[in-house]
């Protein structure tokens, strides 16, 4: 197990080292010159020269990389072009909101997914025709437009919960509760339904299987056979899924950060965005990189943990 | 004049398939006119999706046509309003025509996602089957590149493309492709390892055929399927991401219309005027779930085959197959035997119609006795077998007769009490040892746990009785197999394991189904001693399912012979086996490579088992038959005692005197 | 005058990391020699890890060998074999496969599977290629309209003619029959293998009958090289070595298989217990010293499990084993011990 967790550990290290490469060099090989977006259109040529010989952009590419890996490597990501301070603090700053949301995002729905899949999967008739129903509709849905929807039913209308504003778990957990709530259901649906009819195909092929008839014909109670004997096989195709839609919770935190106001990540790259400060892109780009690499590093052990061919083979 | 007919019986002449001898014969050359297309049309979902999709598809393409308003055309006096006869949807905060701004917008938002879907597509594919036919250094690139495009949000890698190259609606999708090709490569790659590993790939490859020409004319058909539902998923998400980018102001700059774009004014006008986000919604979603239905429908394809389908209450119940049921030749079950079988018989049910596949079926198995069922493929044995424990196939279903196991009938018992026979009173060793325990538990779990659910037996005690099983079973290192998973011993210890299991209810009888079909000669001989030396020491009755005569010969007391679902003789193994009486267990034997002599052509039956479907009114042998007159040919047989054993024939007698004729010709030859 | 064999092996090697223990080395096929005279059948006879289908597939060169000659009918196919380029053999060697399921692509008709390596060399034409692929049907037993016909719509046995009929359209001087018989019933399977017989006999063909079942291999083959743990425990004429086996794994896996006298099978369980001590299966190869047999061999003694035989000749025959006594021509059962026949009746 020692030997599958390094070499893991060891290609995730490798992963996050080529995404980071890549990331700078797409930025690095733009076009656009930030330098006007930050002096404004009027500047003179020689401010903006002066500027760029500043902010060291004429060095070659190859040197601003180095100097970008060792400065990654000490903690520093570079420096924001509007606000002309560290990257990381905001960056570290902000990422609770948005690590809240996602891996409470993925508890939601792997729990409810797999439960969900495997009733589906067992009961069949119906029961598994409406939970197919609803799960191929939800998948439909953007999160984005659900979040607007939910904002409109349960905050304008209901005036149950608020449209927007976040209380850390910390400050008033109350409060965190009825902030987080919405958010949480707009990110995490869409990923549940996907999580349900991945859960239901792989209990469908597990009940398809031999050792299923042996454990049966064993005489071993129903409820052993699927929830215990039968979960456990099933769950190595889900965690897959699970490891992709953790990544696209990400994504949808950006948008849904977006609808609700909340101090995350995804707005600050939103905002960054939209004036060209690539140092804070890149440095977004950078941590959630490393986030996503460790939960699937997680994920890959929860599989070696589950399948023992996959760590002992 | 039987020898004659022996000799014309010789398969030197080239035996024509029977009409009818694979399955639905006709039937499937009919549904070979159709293709994908007219099979997906077929099913309503799939209708209704496609035509959504080409009607939206011309209305966005046609859009000046469709929808004449001007999408840009601002009117604040009629701004917010809902629909009317002169704004079909209403107005958004401008002014402008909600309707006209869908119709426009689509295409920002349709034609982007199917640039992404496409460029992913014809970047993935490709990728994906070199690296997977290549393999090597190929695979090891092409599944790092997926990987990085796996590692990070979608969204989060356009935005830096978005904020390198600027906002330009058609770069970003083209982006949205590159990142998006990672699921095509992942797909087509381990579709290809899968279809290169086929054999008429090899064989292509014997052949003479170019890598190149393999991997269009061979592994490419084979693939397009679960392609083609990649490509629909794949529509729907990129059309889900180019909204995502139009609702942060990404993409197509307002105040060109996208529907993302329209989701973002509607969040701003939340307050004023809420219906805004109704007809944005609604189209976005009709378009994702249309993409995912016809991704779904795809999926489901199977060309040519027949799925066991569940039966909605609605829907009109199926024909019964025209099938003649021999008179039943049923004395009440036998109250000494510890397995008594009378009548059985099981149907299966699939899209077009019902069809038996064990008929009438009835033997006693004594306790401590060995009885061997034996048959060629389709005989139905398996199925008999299965169906003493109540184990029926979906799709299948007892539909008469009785079980009888230790003066209790189990067909019919609900499942929790089906449960209480199983294990304790029968129990049940299957064909493919390396798949019949849990592979994610160790051996020694699995013992424990039944174990613990037969005896109610705890702790160690628990691992003592799972370690005294392994040894009874002849484990050479029964703490060592315990601590094992199925993967990591061989094929024989996994067939003792899986005897073990069956053993922790301390059962009366035991069925074992094809129990060393897939093991080796000399593991199968361990095998067969095995359970020998069980019912020695434990008086455990044996049930023994195989199409190998020589297994029969080894290990049974009595044997039933099985053909076309019919029980065609029983008897004492060692008569049954030396002079048979029926033509069927004759020729099996006859054609057997350990019985012939070298030199001269086999004594092979010709034809082949008919389907359940295709079953002859009479009898169902005749047709392969050299014994069979028009008698045996126009009604059904019934099963009689016949020298000192039960025989499915009518020509007995003859089929006697030929084989002493035979045994006497051989003698001198 | 010695007539030149058709394929000649020396000293085949395929060596494999053990994928259950990256350190250690499999031995799949452990210095393997023999050959195939023109029109000769040639039966290779093994359990499963005897490594008789990867000679098979070495021959055919779906696998690379780790070491060995492999001459072929002027061909050099072996280990240090320069070809690039196997086209060219097509037209003279061809293997059927085992599964008749997944031995033809599902998505292409009968006809195109057949005329497909005739195209390939490229000087038929496609009606010529037509005819050729719906003669051959006919010349395995089925009719010229299963040309139009799916893999799907055709059972079992009939794959396996369709199989036999793609390998003998391109008119090989070899073909490897790769457990050509081993998925089917036992009515079909004597059907093909009269069918196999009928056309070597009628077309000159020289097969590697490669199988499990050693009365189908006695039946079948001129020749019988009997394999296990990848190498070869003896080869010599396929009745002689059925009914006076020189080696002792012979007359285990001759014991082994049951015969459906009962009686007669009660003799053959006692015979057995004299050939094979009761130890079950030992696993994966137990190292690559002395004798792969020895840990199951009633006859072994200590030099069995430290040197490995080697092949000894036996006028036509040869056999790798130090029990084996040329004096006697029986097996030695240790050291002052009488010799033991080992025929099995």
């Amino acid at each position: 197990m020692t030997l599958y967790i390094l070499r893991r550990v060891g290609i995730t290290v490798l992963m996050v080292f080529i995404v980071v490469t890549l990331a700078f060099f797409l930025v690095a090989l733009m076009p656009n010159d930030v330098t006007s977006a930050i002096l404004g259109p009027d500047a003179t040529r020689e401010a903006r020269d002066a500027l760029r010989e500043e902010m060291g952009l004429n060095d070659p590419a190859l040197v601003r990389y180095f100097s970008f890996i060792g400065g990654l490597i000490q903690g520093d990501l570079g420096t924001s072009y509007v606000s002309r301070q560290p990257v990381v603090t905001q960056v570290l700053d902000r990422m609770p909101v948005t690590l809240t949301l996602s891996i409470g995002g993925i508890i939601l729905t792997t729990v409810l997914g797999v439960v969900l899949g495997v009733i589906a999967a067992t009961r069949g008739g119906w029961v598994d025709s409406a939970i197919r129903g609803s799960a191929g509709v939800v998948q439909a849905i953007p999160n984005f437009w659900l979040a607007v929807l939910l904002v409109l039913v349960f905050a304008v209308n209901l005036k149950l919960l608020p449209a927007s504003g976040w209380t850390p778990l910390t400050e008033d957990p109350m409060e965190f509760f009825r902030a987080a709530t919405l958010p949480l259901l707009a990110i995490g649906l869409a990923a549940t339904a996907a999580v349900v009819r991945q859960a239901r195909v792989a209990m469908l092929d597990v009940q398809a299987r031999d050792y299923m008839q042996t454990l049966r014909a064993t005489g071993l109670p129903e409820w052993r056979v699927i929830w215990i004997h039968g979960l456990r096989n099933a769950s190595i195709p889900v965690l897959t899924v699970i490891g992709l839609q953790f990544v696209a919770l990400f994504g949808g935190a950006v948008l849904i950060e977006q609808v609700f106001a909340l101090p995350g990540v995804g707005s600050l790259v939103v905002a960054s965005v939209n004036v060209g400060d690539m140092p804070m892109i890149l440095g977004v780009v950078v941590a959630l990189s490393v986030v996503i690499l460790l939960m699937n590093l997680l994920i890959d052990i929860l599989y070696g943990v589950l399948n023992p061919k996959a760590r002992l083979a | 004049m039987t020898r004659a007919r022996m000799t014309q019986a010789s398969p030197t002449a080239a035996p024509m398939p029977q009409a009818g001898t694979t399955q639905g014969d006709k039937k499937t050359r009919a549904r070979r006119s159709d293709n994908a297309l007219a099979r997906l049309l077929r099913r309503p979902g799939a209708v209704v999706a496609l035509a959504f999709l080409v009607l939206l598809t011309f209305a966005v393409i046609f859009a000046d046509v469709v929808a004449p308003i001007n999408p840009l055309t601002q009117d604040l006096a009629r701004a917010r309003e809902l629909p009317s006869a002169a704004h079909w949807l209403g107005t958004d905060g401008f002014g402008r025509d909600i309707y006209s701004r869908l119709i426009h917008g689509g295409g920002a938002t349709l034609g982007g996602a199917a640039l992404a879907a496409i460029v992913a597509m014809a970047i993935g594919i490709p990728l994906g089957m070199l690296g997977g036919y290549f393999r090597g250094w190929v695979d090891t690139v092409v599944s790092r590149f997926a990987d990085v495009f796996q590692a990070l949000p979608t969204i989060v890698i356009l935005m830096a493309v978005i904020g390198a190259f600027g906002n330009n609606n058609t770069v970003a999708m083209v982006a949205l492709g590159v990142a998006m090709c990672e699921g095509f490569i992942r797909l087509a790659r381990a579709m290809t390892l899968q279809v290169r590993r086929e054999l008429y790939v090899d064989a292509a490859s014997v052949a003479g055929i170019t890598p190149a020409s393999i991997l269009v004319r061979h592994v490419f058909p084979n693939i397009r399927g679960p392609l083609l539902v990649q490509l629909s998923i794949t529509a729907g998400a990129a059309l889900l991401i180019q909204a995502g980018l139009g609702f942060l102001g990404l993409g197509t700059p307002p105040p060109a219309p996208s529907w993302g774009g329209m989701i973002d004014e509607a969040s701003d006008l939340i307050y004023l005027h809420p219906w805004l986000l109704v007809p944005t919604g609604v189209i976005m979603i009709l378009s994702i779930l249309s993409f995912n239905v016809l991704g779904d429908a795809l999926a489901s394809d199977r060309p040519g085959g027949m799925l066991a389908g569940v039966r909605l209450p609605w829907m009109k119940p199926l024909p019964i197959a025209e099938q003649h049921v021999a008179n039943s030749e049923t004395l009440p079950a036998d109250p000494k035997a510890v397995v008594s079988v009378r009548d059985l018989s099981v149907s299966f049910t699939d899209r077009s119609s019902t069809f038996a596949v064990v008929q009438n079926v009835s033997f006693d198995v004594m306790p401590g006795e060995a009885l061997g069922i034996v048959g060629e493929s389709g005989c139905g044995k398996s199925v008999t077998a299965k169906a003493l424990l109540g184990l029926i196939a979906p799709g299948g279903k007892i539909t008469g007769g009785q079980v009888v196991i230790n003066g209790a009938d189990v067909v019919g018992l609900k499942n929790r009490e089906l449960r209480k026979v199983r294990g304790t009173t029968i129990a049940l060793v299957s064909q493919e040892p390396m798949v019949a325990l849990d592979p994610t538990f160790t051996i020694g779990a699995q013992l424990r746990e039944s174990i613990a659910h037969h005896t109610g037996r705890k702790g160690r005690e628990l691992n003592d009785r799972a370690l005294e099983l392994l040894r009874l079973v002849g484990m050479p290192d029964p703490a060592q197999a315990a601590a094992s998973y199925t993967f990591q011993v061989s094929g024989g210890m996994a067939q003792r394991a899986a005897i073990a299991l069956a053993l922790t209810g301390e059962p009366d009888v035991l069925v074992a189904d094809e129990p060393t079909t897939a093991l080796d000669v000399t593991v199968q001989a361990e095998i067969l001693d095995l359970l020998r030396r069980l019912r020695e020491e434990l008086g455990l009755a044996v049930i023994i399912v195989t199409h190998d005569l020589g297994v029969i010969a080894d290990l049974c007391d009595r044997a039933v012979v099985m053909y076309a679902g019919q029980v065609i003789e029983q008897g004492s193994v060692d008569t049954l086996l030396t002079t048979p009486t029926h033509p069927y267990t004759r020729a099996l034997l006859a054609s057997m490579p350990s019985n012939a002599i070298p030199g001269l052509p086999l004594d092979a039956i010709p034809g082949a088992v008919p389907a359940p479907r295709d079953w002859p009114e009479g009898c169902r042998f005749a047709p392969r038959c050299a014994f069979a007159t028009d008698a045996c040919r126009s009604a059904p047989v019934p099963i009689v005692v016949q020298h000192g054993g039960l025989s499915r024939c009518i020509r007995v007698d003859e089929v006697l005197a030929a084989s002493q004729v035979r045994t006497k010709e051989r003698n001198i030859a | 005058m010695t007539i030149e064999p058709l394929l000649q092996v020396d000293h085949l090697q395929m060596r494999f990391k053990n994928p259950k223990n990256r350190r250690s080395i499999v031995h799949a096929v452990d210095d393997v020699s023999f050959s195939v005279a023109p029109g000769e059948i040639v039966g290779v006879v093994g359990e499963s890890g005897s490594g008789k289908s990867t000679i098979g597939r070495c021959i055919l060169g779906l696998e690379n060998p780790s070491d060995g000659d492999i001459h072929f009918d002027g061909s050099d196919l072996g280990a240090h074999s320069k070809l690039r380029n196997r086209r060219d053999l097509a037209s003279r060697l061809q293997v059927v496969f085992q599964d008749p399921y997944s031995s033809l692509n599902p998505f292409r008709t009968i006809g195109q599977t057949l005329a497909e390596p005739l195209q390939v060399r490229s000087r038929v034409s496609d009606a010529q290629a037509d005819v050729r692929a719906r003669d051959m049907l006919e010349a395995v037993g089925l009719p010229r309209e299963a040309a139009d016909r799916y893999p799907s719509q055709f059972s079992g046995g009939q794959r396996q003619r369709i199989g036999i009929a793609r390998a003998l359209i391109m008119e090989p001087k070899l073909v490897i029959c790769d457990e050509a018989v081993s998925a089917l019933d036992l009515s079909t399977q004597a059907q093909i293998l009269n069918l196999l017989s009928k056309l070597a006999a009628e077309r000159g063909l020289a097969y590697i009958f490669i199988a499990h079942d050693l009365d189908v291999v006695r039946y079948i083959s001129d020749r019988t090289l009997v394999l296990y743990r990848g190498r070869v425990m003896e080869q010599g004429p396929s009745a002689d070595v059925y009914s006076r086996p020189l080696h002792p794994y012979t007359a285990a896996l001759h014991a082994a298989a049951p015969v459906t006298d009962p009686v007669a099978q009660r003799e053959r369980r006692a015979a057995r217990a004299k050939i094979v001590r009761p130890a079950p299966d030992a696993g994966p190869t137990t190292g690559h010293k002395g004798c792969p047999f020895a840990a199951r061999c009633a006859f072994a003694q200590e030099v069995c499990t430290t040197d490995r035989p080697a092949d000894t000749p036996v006028g036509e025959r040869a056999v790798a084993c130090h029990m084996y006594d040329a004096t006697s021509g029986h097996t030695r059962q240790g050291a002052g011990m009488p010799g033991a026949e080992l025929a099995i009746t």
